[in-house]
């Protein structure tokens, strides 16, 4: 199993480590403060006994079906030359545990059912008529199918995760799981990341990192916390950042956006966190936006932490605003001091956009844009 | 440095691969230098595709709009920039050159997203003012309907549809693979493309009443009609021919997916107002109930478009050519214009042994004009017989379209284009053309018989040259050939393989055997000269080459160290694309680093005066 270095483990809300600590298998890919080490062995003991019940979980329900049909992968293969791909890291190596290998028959039968669904979705040849309505017709049929599914068919869907070798497959199976957002299906959105992340497949950890924030609950908020911090994860800081900003709990990871408005790993990433600060920050977090920007010389960074200091609205940031208003070298970010002071208002606002309206020196465009502004005040340009 | 050179990553890693962090914003147009005759893997983009549109824009980025990830199930709306000056670090010094990388923000930070959702099979534009007309499109492959909001993206603030360039109407007729030309006048003009119905049909061997006697299904037939965007009232007008008469396509069933380009009119200059606008390739689909009811093309969906037809954008007549190319194109075929040469005596002897003038010389206004690209759609293998086709286009009185003739050659072996790599592919898979792969011209230096000149080359690069169709052919795995392309073709129109010595990427022994630049040669660059053209195959040292096979991606033009786009030292950048048509099961389904392609010559000493 990998393990991260947390850069910053205080800036998570505390509650979290108890979080973590009491869950099935931790999280597995952005942890490591010494606190969870410790908790290691109790975890592996709550997850092999989560493994456990989940295998020996028998339904009430259900007949068992006959055989399961061809997996899709094995319909394919017939039709290649060469060797289907092999998926999923962590979970192909570990194939002798999947849980696939010993379903209970309801298992088997939900299983048998979203096979189904896969090969009805696929196709190898030319998207003819019939072909597409088929697909069409599939696909709604397999998203309305994995939202009925509940906790209890992570395992499943996990195991699935792991040996379904089509990308659009995998995909239905991360939002299903993200849906789910149990502590186990987040973990394994977390392996699965640790995956996609090794074989270079940025479109799947792009689909991963949505499905771990689609979750929205305390556990994703921590998942994201840590691995918008994690070193080895920084190659995709900006995506659990930006996952981070649409998080319901947003506001509580005011802290990482602030530590990562100066962070130098990637443009991305302090615009990310300046776009958590637009979304969630306060006037508390004026200070260090505008010291952010004052540092910053990439102009679609500036843009962004101004937008951010639009959001935040403190009229405190009002001269430093249209300083770079009168003075930045780049039209945008002119335009984007613009925008800021528009949201801020106020009569220093006002002032400052009637002096840039007034200022023959301005580029057209900007000029354009104040006036705008000063419309949409009510004022006259 | 943030791009990386194939074949020396061990050296120097994957630095650029998300951008380095100490670069700065091309606001400037900064590029880094980069060796020529090569190919550098570049930044990643934030949402990988293919399918998508790629728009140079008057500072040098490029505009990234839609396309799909998933097979085009689904779409994109998610939109980014690629800036050769993106990359700066936090507090660094603002260096002389940078690498780039992708912008997925707007000017407030938000992320770029279309406002209407997703599309694939749009057009982007580029109009007069600066901005990008998004047009038309569709949802997906399956059964969305066209889309009938178009946007304007906002080159200011990196913003699509701004409340002060919102669209008074929406399109006309919403359609999808279409095409939006920018006319001379600065309006553009909407052509053909397919249109969403919904039908309703009655099932006889159902009573009335029972489940399956009215079934309603989705059709998506191509287009005749035109239409015209004003970018000033931002508004959609009729295309309406001096006559009153609806400006249309001629074909029956009009054409979609084809390709569209200016040709100068007597005055001799592009973009003015005696410009006519070429039509060319595409496919024509009636979909009803008893015609394919899909948006794909249908098995040799070509025999209407095997024609070609221009459009007189002052009266609004559209005329069929007299003449054929040499095989109807579907998947992105291509039309460039290479050049206009006025009262050139021109004459070819492409067989020299026989001293017979193959093409007699043909005073007037000449457009030299290069159709390539795109497959035959052949029922049971859709690929190109690797020829393109040369149209010269000649004015011989005034007035738009008026003495207008055309000499179309195809057939040549200097047109074709021959793939000489495939990743993984040690069979010789000879020569085809290229389907869903872009041709753009590029300004470059060529030095021949000692001077060294500016000139302008075609550059095509990746590309699929199998498709899969519903009766046999399924598309394979690497390993056969069936798979997107790797090589990079430039068309070198003052270059004639039959007559001239082995195409010299050097520079140094090239003559000029046409100085008119008609009939160049499609080469492919690698280490061994002497092969670059007609062999077909590699050699093993492949000069120009992607760094990955790609279909459906793009290729644009960007400036070089200079930051003046149309310059000699211009270079090309491959954005997006998957590894092949409808990516094959199970793969990643989009590549996730751009490319930029190098020309050979792009550093040479500037051009004699």
């Amino acid at each position: 199993m990998r393990q991260i270095r947390l850069r910053n483990s205080n800036l998570v809300d505390p509650s979290l480590h108890r979080l973590s600590a009491v869950s099935p298998r931790g999280i597995r890919g952005c942890e490591q403060s010494g606190r969870i080490h410790s908790s290691i062995p109790a975890v592996l003991a709550l997850v092999a006994l989560g493994w456990v019940l989940a295998y020996l979980w028998i339904p009430t329900r259900s007949p068992e079906i006959g055989n399961p049909p061809t997996r899709v992968a094995e319909q394919i293969d017939e039709n290649r030359s060469g060797p289907l791909p092999t998926n999923t890291g962590e979970a192909t190596a570990s194939a002798t545990v999947s849980p696939l290998d010993s379903l209970t028959p309801q298992m088997r039968a939900i299983r048998e059912q979203l096979d189904s669904l896969f090969l009805k979705t696929q196709w190898d040849q030319a998207l003819d008529a019939s072909t597409a309505h088929r697909v069409d017709r599939a696909r709604q049929d397999l998203e309305a199918y994995l939202d009925s599914l509940a906790e209890e068919h992570v395992p499943l869907l996990l195991g699935l995760l792991a040996e379904e070798p089509d990308f659009i497959n995998r995909r239905f199976l991360l939002r299903a799981l993200g849906t789910i957002g149990s502590d186990e299906a987040l973990a394994g959105l977390l392996d699965h990341y640790d995956w996609a992340a090794g074989n270079s497949k940025e479109s799947e950890v792009k689909h991963t990192v949505a499905a771990l924030a689609a979750a929205d609950n305390d556990r994703s908020f921590q998942i994201l916390s840590e691995c918008a911090l994690a070193e080895d994860t920084q190659t995709h800081r900006y995506r659990f950042v930006g996952a981070l900003t649409q998080h319901s709990r947003s506001a509580d990871a005011l802290g990482i956006y602030e530590e990562l408005l100066t962070d130098n790993s990637h443009f991305r990433v302090r615009q990310r966190a300046a776009y958590g600060m637009k979304l969630s920050g306060g006037i508390a977090q004026a200070q260090p936006v505008e010291s952010a920007l004052v540092e910053e010389r990439n102009p679609y960074v500036r843009q962004s932490i101004l937008g951010a200091l639009g959001g935040i609205r403190d009229v405190r940031s009002v001269p430093l605003v249209t300083r770079i208003l009168q003075e930045d070298e780049v039209l945008a970010t002119r335009i984007s001091a613009v925008r800021a002071l528009l949201r801020i208002e106020g009569d220093a606002v006002v002032e400052a956009l009637r002096t840039a309206r007034d200022d023959s020196s301005q580029p057209l465009r900007v000029r354009e844009e104040v006036i705008r502004a000063l419309d949409s005040l009510g004022i006259s340009g | 440095m943030g791009l990386l050179i194939i074949g020396l990553p061990f050296l120097l890693g994957f630095v650029g691969c998300h951008g380095d962090i100490g670069a700065v914003p091309n606001i400037n147009n900064a590029a880094e230098f980069l060796e020529d005759n090569a190919t550098y893997i570049g930044p990643s983009m934030v949402s990988p595709r293919y399918g998508h549109t790629a728009t140079t824009l008057e500072d040098g980025t490029v505009l990234v709009v839609g396309g799909s990830d998933e097979r085009f199930l689904t779409s994109l709306d998610a939109s980014e920039i690629f800036d050769q000056g993106a990359s700066v670090g936090l507090n660094e010094p603002i260096p002389d050159t940078v690498s780039g990388d992708f912008i997925d923000t707007d000017v407030e930070g938000n992320l770029m997203l279309l406002t209407q959702g997703g599309r694939v099979f749009h057009t982007s534009t580029l109009l007069p003012n600066g901005n990008v007309f998004i047009c038309g499109g569709t949802g997906d492959a399956l059964f969305a309907q066209a889309t009938e909001v178009s946007e304007i993206y906002d080159i200011s603030s990196r913003e699509f549809a701004p409340d002060f360039l919102q669209l008074n109407q929406d399109m006309i007729t919403p359609r999808f693979r279409h095409s939006a030309t920018l006319l001379p006048n600065g309006r553009v003009l909407i052509a053909g493309g397919q249109e969403s119905r919904s039908e309703t049909i009655i099932d006889p061997n159902f009573a009335p009443g029972q489940p399956g006697f009215q079934v309603d299904i989705n059709v998506f037939p191509s287009l005749k009609s035109m239409e015209i965007f004003d970018p000033g009232a931002l508004a959609f007008i009729p295309a309406i021919t001096t006559n009153g008469d609806d400006a249309e396509y001629l074909s029956a069933r009009g054409r979609a997916g084809h390709s569209m380009n200016g040709l100068a009119g007597f005055d001799g200059l592009l973009g003015t107002t005696d410009d006519l606008l070429l039509s060319a390739g595409g496919f024509q689909t009636l979909s009803t109930i008893f015609a394919p009811q899909f948006k794909m093309p249908w098995q040799q969906d070509t025999s209407n478009s095997a024609n070609f037809e221009y459009f007189d954008a002052t009266t609004g007549d559209n005329r069929i050519a007299a003449g054929i190319v040499a095989a109807g194109r579907v998947n992105e075929p291509q039309i460039i214009n290479l050049g206009i040469h006025r009262n050139t005596t021109l004459e070819f002897d492409f067989d020299t042994e026989d001293g017979i003038i193959d093409i007699p010389a043909t005073p007037g206004l000449n457009n030299i004009v290069l159709i390539a690209n795109g497959d035959n759609d052949d029922p049971a293998c859709p690929t190109g017989s690797g020829s393109n086709d040369l149209l010269v286009a000649t004015f011989s009185s005034f007035g738009p379209s008026n003495g207008l003739s055309f000499s179309l050659f195809g057939g040549e072996a200097t047109l074709f284009n021959n793939i000489e790599l495939v990743v993984f592919d040690p069979m010789n898979c000879a020569s085809f053309s290229r389907s869903e792969a872009d041709l753009v011209q590029v300004q470059t230096r060529r030095t021949y018989n000692g001077v060294t000149i500016a000139t302008t080359v075609g550059l095509t690069a990746g590309g699929a040259f199998e498709l899969p169709t519903p009766t046999g052919c399924v598309e394979l795995m690497q390993g056969t050939c069936a798979n997107g392309i790797v090589g990079v073709s430039i068309y070198d129109p003052f270059y004639n393989a039959a007559n001239d010595p082995p195409w010299d990427p050097t520079g140094d022994i090239n003559p000029i055997t046409h100085p008119t630049g008609i009939f160049g040669t499609f080469i492919n660059v690698d280490g061994l000269i002497a092969d670059d053209v007609l062999d077909g195959f590699a050699d093993g040292s492949l000069l120009l080459a992607l760094a990955q096979p790609k279909v459906l991606h793009t290729l644009s033009v960007v400036p070089g160290e200079d930051g003046v786009l149309n310059s000699v030292d211009d270079r090309v950048v491959s954005i997006g694309g998957g590894v092949s048509y409808f990516p094959n099961f199970g793969d990643e389904p989009a590549t996730i680093n751009c490319e930029v392609i190098m020309l050979p010559g792009t550093n040479a000493p500037d051009p004699t005066p």
